[in-house]
């Protein structure tokens, strides 16, 4: 075989061009610490990355969705909570009252239920974030209106219905909301508060059936707050789901766009020595021809 | 009859063979580093012979044909290795200003753009009540619509430009047929009184493989040396001369015709071919695609849209979201961006009600694309994906017959490169019977020397 000059230099410009090409490479995805900079670096990779980025953002939206959802329900529970202590209240008022009381102090029971009336309304009218959480959807106007002379209390013009719901996970929503309808009977509640305020206030013993009842509507609202207490630790849960979740997308992700290290470096390396060999190695052979040993 | 006078001859005609042999050397070396030159070669050979009593006498050197030394076989395969090389580098570098531009996978792509949009909206089915969070539905939407507009628009840039890239390109197919043209005639007239051109040949040949690369050309040889080339059928020099050709557009195609006929000439490879097929058919098919997105994505919101109610608003507002039915004409409405109320989140009115906000930013994942077997994002992430393996292709093609130039380049190189090594042992052959011929003048000298002194 014939070997010129032009042989030798072009097949060590085309190995050392070679070379640094791959050293490039490695070099940016040590830089970037990804392998996959640009779409042509894998194809295949390059889709799978923007699925699962866009899955982490959802799975972030759905932790702050759920993150929402938990505290719109604890500050649900909390008032349902609180309205039950205010039957259990009432009940202990009425059991004193129905017990060895004159007529005439019946008046100082009716003032102490007709502040508890207050208390009830305004723990049914929580409002959380500027919304009312016992609007139903109508989140805006207060579900419960007293009337001026104290004499009922109405549920909003607008409406206290309507269930609230977030979406929490992939085609998955959740009931974050309990209406006022529901966790009140709607007005029915205050209506039996505002008829024995006005029997005491009018003379009248609180009866047997009165009592049962607001043992029963005491039952009720509680059971209404282990409802919201149901709510919350299923978003418990969802919340446990989305951060295991997080993790695993996270790894995959991490699995098709992360360098490797250690590879790369090992790599690069490589690739260092095979250039210095080159370089040496063009070094001695380049520069001798016939004439260095011509005198 | 040969008498001393003779060998004083062939001393002569040996003296010029050798020193022709040294200039050949010398020519050699002189072009060492010469790109598209072939080394030469002086043909000595022993001149007719004079018939004597008893045989022949021989009557010295003669150079018979100095020549380059080349194969041409070689040659074709070059040229067409380097038209399928120009077509496949011209495509990867191309589209890889298209990748650029798409800039995936990246936190400021479309695609990014897209999710954020149909997050806003969740953020809005969570507070549809608040300001701030209808705020940034606005703002994530007018983002969005920026993207689409200058992707589209970058694209549509990156399209224009093509077109002087390919003039360019043209122009310098011109130059190159017009100098292949007059070399051809230097050559045949050259060849016309007797001599090998070589040089000329060489810097032919040269001429031939810088227009391969550009344009897919077959090149036919005559007896007489001449050589016609064309593209796809139409003959675009010749010792007749040459055809300039121009870039004429058709629409949203481009072709090359003739300068004067007017009559398409087609050119399906080399950089020309490539940037072409890029032009007419790759660009357009992105951008159709891109288009379809923003269409699907337009459409879908819009009829949620218009069926939700704003909020205060009992009555279904029946505004869009989006204006526009393209890439480039989306917008966000601007009444909607005038008013945030006027933002659809609820289905009956009711300010807590999120339906409508949480069914359009479920439309992220709603199988709309593709015969509806795919969601918009799905069909945005492959269309990076295509992105992405069109230029893998493009640039394992032109990878490929690099290596396969550079295997030819390589074998041309053994047969016709200048080897210094080999030219000073030449010129030390030469130098020798140069030595030895004028010591054969020296010697013929003294002879007539002897003779004269003869008395």
């Amino acid at each position: 075989m014939r070997v010129t000059e032009t042989n030798i230099a072009d097949s060590f410009l085309n190995s050392v061009n070679k070379n640094r090409e791959r050293i490039v490479q490695l070099q940016t995805q040590l830089a970037t610490g990804k392998r996959v900079n640009k779409s042509s670096d894998d194809p295949q990779a390059a889709e799978s990355i923007l699925r699962l980025k866009s899955m982490l953002s959802l799975n972030e939206q759905y932790q702050k969705n759920v993150g929402d959802a938990q505290s719109v329900m604890e500050m649900t529970e909390g008032a349902l909570d609180s309205f039950a202590n205010v039957l259990l209240e009432m009940r202990e008022l009425v059991t004193r009252a129905s017990n060895g009381t004159h007529a005439g102090e019946l008046g100082i029971y009716a003032d102490r239920i007709d502040s508890l009336l207050d208390e009830a309304v305004n723990i049914a009218n929580t409002k959380f974030g500027g919304k009312y959480i016992f609007g139903g959807t109508q989140t805006l106007d207060a579900p419960f209106i007293m009337a001026s002379d104290r004499s009922a209390v109405t549920p909003s013009p607008k409406g206290i219905t309507g269930s609230i719901q977030f979406p929490v996970s992939e085609g998955l929503s959740q009931v974050v909301n309990i209406d006022g309808q529901e966790a009140f009977q709607g007005t029915a509640i205050f209506q039996a508060m505002i008829q024995l305020r006005d029997d005491l206030r009018s003379g009248q013993f609180p009866t047997v059936a009165q009592k049962d009842s607001i043992s029963s509507m005491y039952d009720y609202v509680l059971g209404k707050g282990s409802k919201a207490g149901s709510i919350l630790q299923s978003l418990d849960a969802l919340n446990t789901h989305l951060t295991v979740q997080k993790t695993q997308l996270e790894g995959l992700l991490s699995i098709q766009q992360d360098a490797d290290v250690a590879e790369s470096i090992m790599k690069l390396k490589h690739d260092e020595i095979m250039l210095d060999a080159a370089l040496n190695t063009a070094s001695r052979i380049l520069p001798k021809t016939l004439l260095d040993y011509l005198r | 009859m040969a008498g001393i006078s003779t060998i004083l001859e062939v001393a002569r005609r040996a003296l010029m063979g050798q020193r022709l042999g040294m200039n050949t050397t010398s020519h050699n070396i002189a072009n060492a580093s010469t790109p598209g030159f072939s080394r030469q070669r002086v043909d000595l050979v022993a001149s007719m012979p004079l018939p004597v009593q008893g045989g022949y006498i021989g009557t010295g050197v003669l150079a018979d044909h100095i020549g380059r030394i080349r194969e041409r076989f070689i040659d074709q395969q070059i040229r067409s290795s380097n038209d399928l090389l120009g077509d496949a580098s011209a495509q990867y570098s191309i589209l890889s200003q298209v990748e650029a531009l798409v800039n995936e996978p990246s936190d400021v792509g479309l695609g990014n753009a897209l999710n954020e949009f149909f997050l806003a909206f969740q953020n809005l089915a969570v507070r549809p009540e608040e300001s701030s969070s209808r705020n940034a539905v606005l703002q994530q939407g007018t983002l969005l619509t920026q993207k689409f507009y200058s992707l589209n628009n970058s694209l549509t840039q990156l399209r224009d430009n093509l077109i002087d890239d390919v003039k360019l390109k043209i122009q310098k197919v011109n130059q190159l047929t017009k100098e292949l043209s007059d070399l051809d005639i230097m050559i045949v007239s050259a060849a016309a009184v007797g001599s090998d051109p070589s040089d000329l040949k060489d810097s032919r040949d040269l001429k031939l493989e810088e227009l391969s690369r550009l344009v897919n050309t077959k090149v036919s040889e005559d007896e007489r040396g001449s050589i016609m080339v064309s593209v796809g059928g139409t003959v675009i020099s010749s010792r007749g001369g040459a055809v300039a050709l121009r870039v004429q557009v058709t629409g949203s195609q481009i072709a090359i015709v003739g300068d004067i006929s007017g009559s398409e000439v087609r050119a399906p490879s080399g950089e020309l071919g490539g940037a072409m097929k890029i032009y007419n058919t790759t660009l357009p098919d992105y951008m159709a695609k891109l288009d379809q997105i923003a269409a699907t994505l337009i459409s879908r919101v819009n009829t949620l849209h218009s069926g939700g109610r704003g909020l205060g608003s009992p009555a279904p507002t029946g505004l869009n979201f989006f204006t526009g039915t393209t890439a480039q004409s989306i917008a966000v409405n601007s009444s909607v961006l005038s008013n945030t109320d006027n933002i659809a989140a609820s289905a009956d009115g009711a300010p807590g009600n999120n339906q409508t906000a949480m069914a359009i930013a479920a439309v992220q994942n709603e199988k709309l694309m593709s015969g509806n077997s795919i969601s918009i994002s799905q069909f945005y992430n492959g269309w990076v994906s295509t992105i992405g393996a069109s230029i893998n292709s493009a640039e394992g093609t032109s990878k490929a017959q690099e290596l396969v130039l550079q295997q030819m380049e390589n074998q041309r190189n053994q047969v016709s490169s200048v080897s210094l090594d080999e030219e000073m042992v030449n010129l030390m052959k030469y130098q020798r019977a140069f030595d030895a011929a004028a010591r054969v003048v020296a010697t013929v000298d003294d002879l007539f020397q002897t003779i004269l002194d003869m008395r």
